[in-house]
């Protein structure tokens, strides 16, 4: 994985030469809050406070001096300090970090030269064998005490100074005071390199020496833990899983801080893809929607912690945003603020699916080890979404379409099912179920399109359930006809009710466990018995609907459409339409079917 | 050139990634060449990394299996849409007790796994010698092995099947249907059309003398045309599709 990474990362400054990867990091390296000075060589200073919500100056020649000589004396992580005791955090002669109540807050602390004197004693002590030996390879000569003395020496006289101006500031909070002398931003570079060179493998007593060259175990996502012995390789001649070269530490140290600050539009990003071959925009790091001509791409996402790990890698051989065949989302229920449309876009379809099926629940909890219970969100969708979110993120994510393809059924109806739990209201379901229809029509490709089915049914018995003037007796003609109808009638109950607020649940509980027609029909008689008070016996359109319920007989076992009978549920009411040309007419049955509406 | 052909599969399999740890171990997407010889290593009953150790014997430059087995040359074909094969992340726990000395004993372990993976294998015998050829042969042709092969881990059993002796031709098509070993520059593969894809893994390719880390290579499995001058040698064809051997 990391060599794929790297070689794309080395690669982009052959395609983009301004891409040199040490003023990349540096360009989207944000200092930390705290008080910047620099102790001037005519014992002048000059400072820059950072505040945590401030906005960051562009091109100021004094900001950009500090950001990268922060980034060269900054500690690669807290357990690699220069002081033993973690009390000072930069990492060389040139400079002083602490924080603010370890400098003294009010006054300097007294303890604080004892911390100086112990971290410029870590600066010029002897190192371990293996750290010699890294830097003498790499040419470092160890430094003068001299040299170390005469810094130290500058550090402390300053500090009454430094201790005004943070009273000038008025600071109160645990921010950082960084102190740093007045030296060539080269000498900072270098030096940093004394302090990264031996520390950058994860510990060095698993250096190997081979043909002069120093090895060890590589430190970027990578951690050896004495309590966790099976992270050793237990089989093999090696034990620790990954020896490198220092260089290749240092890249990939450069290359982890270059993707920590990865972002767009000021936030984060944590899932993105590297193009291989030829990288068609000069960022590298791109979004989907991004991703416009197809090609082969890594796709990466990460976990932002203290660190940035990577927590899914994987290479896809030929990606592009566009899809081949586009997602017609076609609003079968006629529901009003659908934006039934073509989609010819995997984040689109993303978009889509997770906000009118998912509720916008689901792209938030791709990774989310263990979501978090909420009004909006209850158990039973969480649910759903851990088992369901691995094959939709295959395939709006990876293009992976495999996984969907056996299973859209059972994923639509599950989060469906578990979206009525809590709806706010019906248009969220009549949206849901448009998406699912959609999905199984786009799945499905060659077989008949379930939606445009229900939906021609809905046309017929609205027609037979509005034709008043015959006195004929109304028959079921269809399976799928009867749970249109049932559905109806089950709004229909549910408009009469006066409960102050009224639970999908309970209505539906009965509904979506039925194992059968007789379960259905049982269901429906209860719902009718509660409400039959107020049903008028003349109501034409509610008898025409009983009446196609009731002469329903299933003729083998069937399977319940629970597609229809939502369809039938979601769907505008044929008891209360209203039309309008029959309106002007000032018929009877239309005014009654007003009254009803307007309970 | 007679060649053995079989085909590699199983529900799944884990091919561990060395380079990280700490949240997901990865897998590769392909069967690499030193686990596949440690499958036919384990095929033919050859020792693995830590026989010596077991038994207190020195350190071997190489464990038996590599030892015997690396001059093998082999041939591996993903039989999949673009050599892609569908990948979850699976998470359980190593309570065996021992994995993990803090509280509690558990160890959490994430990691990678293919889905229902499947490769058509080809060896070559090369310098291989003849009678380990042969029992290699006859023990893959009649179905019999000595220690269970497996995917990456033993809970991944491979299913060995179509084994057959099939008669290669050395062949120079710009087109190769297997994947192969490239170290150039990814630009100069083009054609393929709109279809085209390319998939690259930077895998193991052999073991480091005594210390035995990996070396590693640029896998390569792609519709394109590979350009005469960059042409890997050790191309053989069946009349149909040309297989690269490495």
């Amino acid at each position: 994985m990391l060599k794929e990474l790297l070689h794309e990362f080395t690669d982009h400054q052959s395609q983009y030469p301004e891409f040199d990867a040490d003023s990349m990091v540096v360009q989207n390296y944000r200092l930390k809050p705290g008080l910047y000075l620099r102790l001037n060589k005519d014992s002048g200073m000059e400072e820059f406070y950072v505040t945590k919500k401030m906005v960051l100056p562009e091109n100021d020649p004094l900001f950009e001096w500090f950001k990268q000589a922060d980034f060269a004396s900054s500690l690669i992580e807290m357990n690699k300090p220069v002081d033993p005791k973690k009390k000072i955090h930069s990492n060389n002669l040139y400079t002083l970090f602490c924080k603010h109540d370890t400098f003294g807050v009010g006054a300097v602390n007294p303890e604080l030269k004892e911390h100086i004197d112990r971290y410029f004693n870590a600066l010029l002590g002897t190192r371990d064998k293996e750290s010699a030996e890294i830097l003498k390879a790499a040419g470092y000569e160890p430094l003068q005490d001299k040299t170390v003395e005469k810094s130290k020496a500058l550090f402390l006289s300053s500090l009454k100074t430094v201790e005004e101006r943070i009273n000038h500031y008025n600071i109160k909070d645990n921010c950082y005071i960084k102190l740093f002398l007045d030296k060539n931003l080269e000498d900072y570079i270098y030096e940093s390199g004394r302090y990264l060179l031996p520390k950058i493998f994860n510990d060095n007593k698993y250096n190997k020496k081979i043909n002069g060259q120093v090895l060890g175990l590589s430190n970027a996502n990578m951690g050896m833990n004495a309590k966790k012995p099976y992270l050793e390789h237990k089989t093999t001649e090696f034990k620790v899983p990954y020896r490198i070269t220092a260089e290749e530490g240092v890249l990939l140290h450069k290359f982890f801080l270059w993707l920590n600050g990865q972002e767009k539009d000021g936030k984060p990003l944590y899932t993105g893809y590297f193009p291989v071959g030829k990288h068609d925009l000069p960022g590298l790091f791109t979004v989907a929607s991004e991703m416009k001509v197809r090609k082969p791409a890594v796709y990466v996402h990460l976990d932002r912690g203290m660190n940035v790990t990577v927590n899914d890698y994987d290479f896809l051989p030929s990606f592009r945003d566009r899809m081949d065949n586009p997602v017609n989302f076609e609003n079968y229920l006629d529901a009003p603020k659908y934006p039934g449309d073509k989609l010819n876009k995997l984040s689109a379809v993303e978009a889509h699916i997770n906000a009118y099926l998912y509720g916008g629940q689901l792209v938030r909890n791709y990774y989310t080890e263990k979501i978090q219970v909420t009004d909006s969100l209850p158990q039973v969708l969480a649910d759903q979404i851990v088992l369901t979110r691995e094959a939709l993120h295959a395939w709006l994510r990876k293009e992976n379409d495999c996984p969907m393809q056996s299973c859209v059924d059972k994923v639509t109806m599950g989060v469906l099912l578990a979206r009525l739990q809590n709806l706010k209201y019906i248009s969220d379901l009549a949206h849901a179920l448009n998406v699912r229809l959609s999905l199984l029509n786009y799945f499905r490709r060659g077989e008949n399109d379930m939606g445009y089915a229900i939906e021609e049914t809905y046309i017929v018995l609205k027609e037979k359930v509005l034709k008043t003037d015959s006195k004929e007796y109304i028959a079921c003609q269809s399976s799928m006809e009867f749970y249109l109808a049932v559905g109806q009638l089950l709004y229909y109950y549910f408009s009469l009710s006066e409960a102050q607020k009224l639970h999908y649940d309970v209505l539906w509980r009965g509904i979506a466990s039925a194992k059968s027609v007789e379960d259905i029909k049982r269901e429906h008689r209860k719902h009718f018995q509660k409400y039959a008070y107020a049903i008028d016996t003349d109501n034409s359109r509610f008898n025409n609907m009983l009446s196609i319920v009731s002469s329903y007989e299933s003729k083998e076992e069937e399977s319940i459409n629970l597609d229809a009978l939502f369809y039938g549920f979601a769907s505008s009411s044929i008891i209360y339409y209203k039309d309008k040309d029959k309106d002007k007419k000032g018929n009877e049955k239309n005014k009654e079917a007003d009254k009803n509406a307007e309970n | 050139m007679k060649s053995l052909r079989f085909t590699l599969s199983g529900s799944a399999a884990c091919f561990r990634q060395p380079d990280v740890n700490t949240l997901v171990y990865f897998t590769y997407n392909n069967i690499h060449k030193v686990a596949l010889l440690g499958l036919l290593g384990a095929v033919l009953g050859l020792s693995g990394y830590r026989n010596a150790k077991l038994h207190g014997q020195e350190d071997p430059i190489f464990p038996e299996f590599y030892e015997v087995l690396s001059s093998l040359q082999i041939s591996v074909v993903p039989n999949t849409k673009n050599g892609y094969f569908t990948k979850k992340i699976q998470y359980f726990n190593n309570s065996v007790g021992y994995a993990s000395r803090e509280k509690g004993g558990n160890l959490q372990v994430r990691e990678q796994w293919l889905e229902n993976p499947s490769w058509t294998i080809f060896l070559k015998q090369n310098n291989l010698d003849d009678i380990v050829w042969d029992k290699l042969c006859s023990s893959l042709l009649e179905g019999r092995c000595v220690y269970l092969p497996y995917l990456g881990r033993n809970d991944f059993p491979a299913q060995i099947e179509d084994m057959h002796m099939v008669e290669l031709f050395p062949s120079r098509q710009s087109r190769i249907d297997s994947l192969f070993l490239y170290d150039g520059d990814l630009n100069a593969l083009g054609g393929g059309g709109p279809a085209q894809y390319l998939f690259v893994e930077t895998a193991p390719t052999g073991l480091v003398p005594k210390y035995n880390f990996y070396e590693f290579g640029r896998y390569i499995f792609t519709n394109c045309t590979v350009p005469e001058a960059v042409l890997p040698p050790l191309l053989y064809a069946d009349g149909e599709l040309q297989y690269c051997f490495y």
